[in-house]
This record gives C-alpha cells, structure tokens and sequence, in this order.
C-alpha cells in the first residue's frame, strides 16, 4: 500500500504542471491585458506608461519564457507576485485558503449528516411519505440556486430573526477554539454562528445529491442476498441496515462525496461572496478578471492540488469499506 | 422501528448543535457601543500604499490613513486646504505650497516639505508603477525650498494642478520609513491622517484606530472597521439589521424599502460620472453628424432614468455632470424624437435604417441599460446586434477602435473638466487615453488647451462652455444619463462630515447616537 500512496503521489507532478500549463495558456491566450485593466477608464492610459509597467512586470517577454520563468519559480516554491497587489501570491492564498476550507468542510458536513440520514432512512421505508418528502426535498435542494437561498436564509434568520449574524467571518475556527480553551467561549460561538448559514447554503444542494445517490445504493444492497441472509439470521433491522446494508452502500457515496468536496472547494463563489466570506473562490474569480495571471495560476494549482489528494484519499477509503480491494 | 429512532436522535443533536451555537453569546457586550464605526467596501483594497494603487475601495481607507495636500469638498466643489496650509503661484508653471506647521506621522516624525517632494516624484516614478502616476503627468520637478515650503514647476501650464493634488494617489507619505521598509510599506503604512492602521484581513476586512494626534484635531471614533461585502444585497441587509453603519452599494430596487425604514437613511447625491453611447467617428455611418444626432434624438432619457435606473440619475446632455467645473447649465439632452430621428437618418441616406453592434460590458447596470437602447433605437429603424463582452476584452477592443458603438462609463474625480475633455474629446488622446472614437475638431481642441492652461477661472469656465456647445451640435457622443450616487447609513449614526462621496468621506467626526 506504501508503494501505491507513492506511486499515486508522483502522478500529481505531472497533473499539476498540466493544469498549469492549461491555466498559463487559456489566461494569456484570453483578451484583455493586466496593466489596461488597472488603469481602467482613467484620464492618463497613457500608452508609454503602460508599456514600461508592462516591461517592468516582464510582460512584454514571449509567452515560452514567461512560462519557463513561471516554471522555474515553481521549482523554487515560488508563485510569484500578484500583478495586482504586488504581493507575493503565496501569501494571498495562505490568507484565503484556510476560510474556504472551513466553509467546505462545514458544508461537508451537513451535506452527509443530512444526505446520509435521509438517503437511508428513505431507502428503508420505500414509497412512504418521508421517501417522497425527501425525493421532494432534494430535488428542491439541487434546483434551487445558492444566490437565491444564501439571501432567504439572511434575511428571514440573519434580518428578521436575528439569530444569525447577517455574513462575514469573525475569525478562523482554528483561532477561535484557541480563545475558547483559554475560557473565552463566546469566541467559538461567534466564529460559528458566522459559519452556519454560508455552510447550510453551501452544503444542502450537495445534501441532496448525497441523498438520492445513498438511496439508490441502499435499495440495490437491500435488495442482495446477503441481506436477506442477515435477516433470515435474526439479525436486528438496525444492524442489518447500518453493518451490512449501509457499509456496502458507501462505497460510491464515498466517490461522489470526495468529488463534492473539490467542487465545494472551488465552487463556492457565489455563497463566498452573499456572505462576503474571505474565501478564495472570491479570489480567483477577480484575478481571473482582472488578468492577475500568477494570482490566478497560483490558486487553480493549489486546488487542483487537493483534488488529487482528495481523490487519493477516496480510494483508499475504498480499502476501509471493503476488505476485498487491494492496492497494487 | 430502529431507524426512525435514530432518525429523530440525528435532528435532535443537529437541533441541539443550532441551538447551543445560536445561543452563545454574539459577541463580547462593550465590542459594538459607542464609537466603533463600521462601514462595508465593495471590494478589497488593491494595496495600502497610496502609490501604487487607484482603485475606489483603497481610496477610502487611504483617506482615512493619510493625507493629501488639498481636499475637495465634492457637494461645492470648494478646494479645502489640508497639509497645504496656502499657496502662490510663482509664474504660470510654478506653484508654490506652504507646508502645515507641527504635522506629524503616525510614527512621531514631523511631516517636512521633503516628504512632501519625495512622495510627488514616487508618485511618478515609473519603477514605482503606480496606476495612478497619469494624475502628475504634467509635473517637471518639485523642488524643496526650506521645511515647510515646496514648489511645484509644470512642463506646461496647467491650470487644474491643485484640483489634481487632492487625489487620494497624491498622498503624503514619509520618506524616511518608506525607504526603510521598502515593500514592507504597504504592509506598515504610516500617514499623517486621522486614523492608524492596525490590520488587513485579506478578503474581509481592514481595521484602523484613532491617531490622538491628528492634527486637525483628535478624531471621535475609537476604531474603524472597513469590511469587504461584495454583494450589495448583503450590504443591504447588513444596515437593515443594525450590524453595518455605512453601506457604500445597495441595489438600486431596494433604494425604497429602505427608505420606508425608521432606521435607516438613504443619502443621494448628483455623481459626478457619465453613462454615454460612443461613436466610432472613423466608422461608416457614425462618421456623418446627422447618424450621430438620429440616434440622440432616438434615446428617450427619461424613460432611461426611471425605468433602468430606478429614477436614480439625471438625463444628460453633456459630458460634465452639474457637480463637475466646466458643465454648462443652459444645455438640454437631445429631446426624445423617433421622426426627427428618421428624417435624419433618410437625409443621410438611410431612409429604412441600418444594423449595426453596440459593444457593452458584461457588468450588470450596462447590459440592462443597454438593453432599452436597443429598443429605442429599434423605434427608428436602427438594428442593434449587442455584444456583450467581458470588461478586459471589450477595454482592448475599444483601445484599439474595434467597434462601431461602446457604452461608456465615465467618472471625473476632480470635479474639473479638463479631466473628462482632454482625455475624451482631445484629438491627442487617441486611443488607450480615452477618444477611442477618434473624435476630433480643431475648435474643440483649441478650447480644451484654454481651459486647461489658462489660470482665469473665468476664461476657463467660458471656453468649457463652449466645448460643451460643440461637443453637443457634433452629437460626438450619445450622452444617456449621470448616475446618482446613493449610500445607505444608520440613522444613528451622525456626522456632520459624512458624505454621499464614498471615496472622500472620512469618518473623522462620525458618532453612535445611543
């Protein structure tokens, strides 16, 4: 299994240098120049200006040394600088990242807690009303758009009911639980209540498809031989649904939840910005608007990074659920 | 009957969970009163070094961390003296700055005329790469005279100079630290302003302090938090439930149930922007003036106004908007008009109309509006085909002349016209800097030169007036409307300094009314 963690971590190079070749290319092959846009409508887009922020910045080199120079910093641990900002890149994503990753997982959460619970539950009680309640449900919760439910949540239980603040994260959770052991509870409190309605607009379409999917997965396993061994046993409902029925089920609830959480990761623009939470979704957008190449790039690779970490993660999650499959 | 068990012990722990997180407390009891201001900015701030960026958000917090030598009173459009105490003019390419006695940095430094000199030539410098250098351009040096006295020496005569210093890029910053730190500055600002910086939280928000020291008195806020709310509903909602003070972008839509709001107040002000169609004068059929008025007495401005804009602009018929230097009171918009329009159109030999692509920005407020010029052009025979294009791709096409019509949103931070003519209708302004239609007529040319060389406020006012006339009979551009500019606070919030102008407000004297 060792061997097959490291094979798997050596393909991420050149997954990586793809993506940042792709990334590299689409960014500077799309119109629009970095140095125009940051002077925007102003009265002096002096041309001659312009070309010196440009010379300065290396922009005016060719693209193959303007890759090469962006490969060679990546050997070095070096993203670069953002255009924009003119700070390192590195440090706009350490600062970013870590708000969308508790907001992912938040959402992660409520999306198995959720999608789990229903799924079996209406697996077991097929065709009853909590079956069509929940089929009801999740085809509510993968249609509706996450602008729309963001702002219904804020304003009937941030606006009108105050029970939540109305966006904005307090601090890191990290930090937060930090106060809190030093007796500062209310801190953790604080930086929760932040998380709560951006994780459950986050979090709920993504419910929804883990509830269908762990429904669907459960009525084939249901369905099984061995399950009707189990209960010809005399085993309990309870052990028969949740030792053998549910156990077999994951194993493409685990796939699916694992390609969620990339998407959660990237995805997660729009709830980033109705409750203007400091995420990098955010962020990527903007530089990708506003031509921030090496912000840009930065960022994507990063992501995709974890993306194949979660992926790996995944598969040997398979190996925990079912003793049968090997790594090789 | 096992799983509904379980079932229900799930939602009973999440029930729990909600409750325990909504019960804590929301935050510690004394962290909100009193003089605590919050105010949301759209955007994160580009940088906190005022030389090397020039983007709104950032220009708020440097407003409150530095200051400029002038100030601009953006409802009079009185020039207020700030770390110029007075001024001279030596000849007309010398200005000479008096420097305010007993200034000091954040850091206890005292503010000499050499940091005055050094940031001015920072400013420019092109290995500083500042967007905003253009706002300097004009300069040819800036000599210290002794400590408290600077003189500025223009290439040519410019007569809006000191309108130019109160741009919030022309801040003052202390020579002494910001060669020490380096790049570290803009991480370390230190200014003369009312506020200190204390944090950026990238993406979230920036936290300031008072300065005891300021020297126009000691500010009355204790801090300064600028969050970072991009989405105006969300500022919106954020005022409504008392957790913001100062909004700086609500939807236009709920301009009118917040002001239903006891709360809450909505301030308005005449903007200082334009919102226009602009030709490309070298384009067929653009390039006969009769096509170009047609289409002004096609837009019907009012119903612009009221139904794209939520009655939250004033028509135009000029480039200069009433609170801008230069604009000329006695000129009306183009009256709305579909046959005067379709008799010039047949005069120019256009009798059944023509197609033709209006390039638009993919920005929300201008495909809208872009979509009820399309109709009304439509009444006269007038085919517009839009192609909405990306910001940064259409800012390539239209710098280099690929378009036949681009909408235009245009704003005049100065609050002097020299910067909307000689960017936009000056025939040496071709392309990046502005006249992307390459407009040109030689009269318009001349007067732009009077108004920005002359020092005659006077002279200068007439001869804008007249480019204004003429920029009018020529129709060079369809101007559409100015957009207002609107701002949401709390009423119990006070101030007698705050104003509509997000990018000037400074929030030195604002105040929680308990």
């Amino acid at each position: 299994m060792g061997a097959y963690v490291a094979g798997r971590l050596l393909h991420v190079l050149p997954v990586v240098i793809g993506v940042s070749l792709l990334v590299f290319l689409i960014g500077h092959l799309t119109p629009g120049d970095p140095v125009a846009l940051m002077f925007g409508l102003e009265a002096g887009a002096d041309p001659e200006l312009m070309a010196s922020i440009r010379r300065e910045l290396g922009l005016d080199q060719p693209l193959h040394i303007q890759y090469l120079r962006f490969l060679g910093g990546l050997a070095r641990g070096d993203l670069g600088r953002s255009i924009r900002t003119g700070d390192k890149v590195v440090r706009e994503i350490q600062a970013r990242l870590p708000a969308t990753a508790e907001l992912a997982l938040s959402a992660l959460l409520i999306s198995v807690a959720i999608g789990v619970t229903a799924g079996v539950i209406s697996a077991a009680y097929r065709n009853s009303g909590f079956d069509y309640a929940s089929t009801f449900g999740a085809l509510f919760g993968v249609s509706v758009p996450a602008f729309w439910l963001g702002l219904m949540l804020m304003y009937f239980l941030a606006v009108r009911v105050p029970l939540f603040p109305v966006s904005g994260r307090a601090m890191p959770l990290v930090q937060a639980l930090g106060l809190s052991l030093t007796g500062e509870f209310w801190q953790f409190g604080m930086a929760a209540r932040h998380l709560v309605l951006p994780a459950i607009t986050l979090g709920l379409p993504s419910a929804a498809l883990v509830a269908r999917l762990t429904r669907s997965a459960m009525l084939e396993v249901l369905g099984q031989d061995y399950v009707r061994t189990a209960r010809a046993k005399g085993l309990g409902e309870r052990t028969v649904l949740y030792r053998h029925a549910l156990r077999n089920a994951m194993i493409p609830v685990v796939t699916m939840v694992g390609l969620q959480f990339g998407f959660l990761l990237g995805g997660a623009v729009i709830t980033e910005s109705v409750f203007a939470w400091p995420g990098i979704g955010r962020l990527v957008v903007q530089a990708i608007q506003q031509r921030d190449f090496p912000l840009a790039q930065g960022i994507v690779m990063i992501v995709a990074l974890i993306f194949v970490l979660v992926n790996l993660l995944v598969d040997l999650a398979y190996g925990a659920l079912d003793p049968r499959v090997r790594y090789r | 009957m096992r799983p509904r068990r379980s079932f229900w012990a799930a939602v009973s722990i999440l029930v729990v969970m909600a409750l325990l997180v909504a019960g804590c407390p929301a935050r510690q009891p004394e962290a909100r009163v009193g003089k605590h201001i919050i105010a949301a900015l759209s955007t994160d701030i580009v940088t906190l070094d005022p030389h090397r960026g020039n983007d709104g958000p950032s220009m708020t917090v440097w407003n409150q961390m530095y200051s400029t030598l002038f100030d601009l009173n953006a409802e009079t459009r009185e020039l207020i003296p700030k770390l110029a105490e007075r001024w001279e003019r030596v000849d007309d390419r010398t200005t000479r700055l008096f420097i305010r006695r007993g200034v000091k940095f954040h850091d206890g430094t005292p503010l000499t005329a050499r940091d005055v000199e050094f940031s001015l030539k920072r400013l420019v410098d092109p290995a500083t790469k500042s967007p905003a250098a253009f706002i300097l351009t004009m300069l040819e040096d800036v000599r210290t005279v002794d400590d408290h006295t600077v003189e500025i020496i223009t290439k040519e005569p410019f007569a809006p100079l000191l309108f130019h210093l109160t741009h919030r890029a022309t801040s003052i910053v202390p020579e002494a630290v910001v060669k020490a730190k380096g790049e570290d500055f803009a991480r370390q600002p230190v200014g003369t302003g009312p506020f200190k910086f204390v944090e950026h939280v990238k993406g979230d928000r920036v936290e300031l302090e008072r300065n005891p020291d300021y020297w126009g008195g000691a500010p009355v806020p204790e801090r300064v938090t600028l969050r970072i709310i991009p989405e105006p509903a969300t500022q919106a909602a954020e005022v409504e439930a008392g957790s913001l003070h100062i909004a700086s972008a609500i939807p236009l839509v709920d301009v009118p149930r917040l002001r239903e709001l006891a709360d809450v107040e909505v301030l308005t002000m005449v903007g200082w922007s334009v919102t226009a169609l602009l030709f490309n004068h070298r384009a067929e059929p653009f390039d006969d003036v009769r096509v170009r008025r047609a289409v002004s007495y096609a837009l019907d401005r009012d119903a612009i106004v009221r139904h794209v804009e939520h009655g939250l602009a004033i028509p135009a018929a000029q480039v200069s908007s009433p609170v801008v230097f230069g604009h000329n009171p006695n000129l009306q918009p183009y009256p709305h008009d579909p046959a005067k329009a379709r008799q010039l159109l047949a005069e120019a030999g256009y009798p059944q109309g023509f197609e033709t692509t209006i390039l638009v920005w993919n920005i929300e407020r201008f495909i809208r509006w872009a979509e009820a010029v399309q109709a009304q052009l439509a009444q006269v025979g007038i085919d517009a085909e839009l192609n909405v294009v990306e910001f940064g791709a259409a800012l390539e096409m239209a710098y280099r002349g690929e378009f036949e019509i681009v909408n235009m949103g245009w704003g005049c931070p100065t609050l002097d016209s020299d910067y909307n003519l000689f960017a936009l209708f000056h025939s040496a302004s071709w392309g990046p800097p502005g006249n992307w239609g390459f407009y040109q007529n030689p009269e318009v040319d001349r007067l732009i030169m009077v108004g920005r060389t002359s020092a005659d406020m006077q002279e200068r006012e007439r001869a804008y007036h007249r480019v204004m006339e003429l920029l009018h009979q020529d129709a060079a551009w369809a101007f559409s409307h100015h957009p207002t500019l609107v701002l949401a606070k709390r009423a119990e919030l006070r101030d007698s300094e705050i104003s509509v102008s997000f990018v000037y407000m400074n929030l030195r004297r604002a105040y929680i009314q308990e």
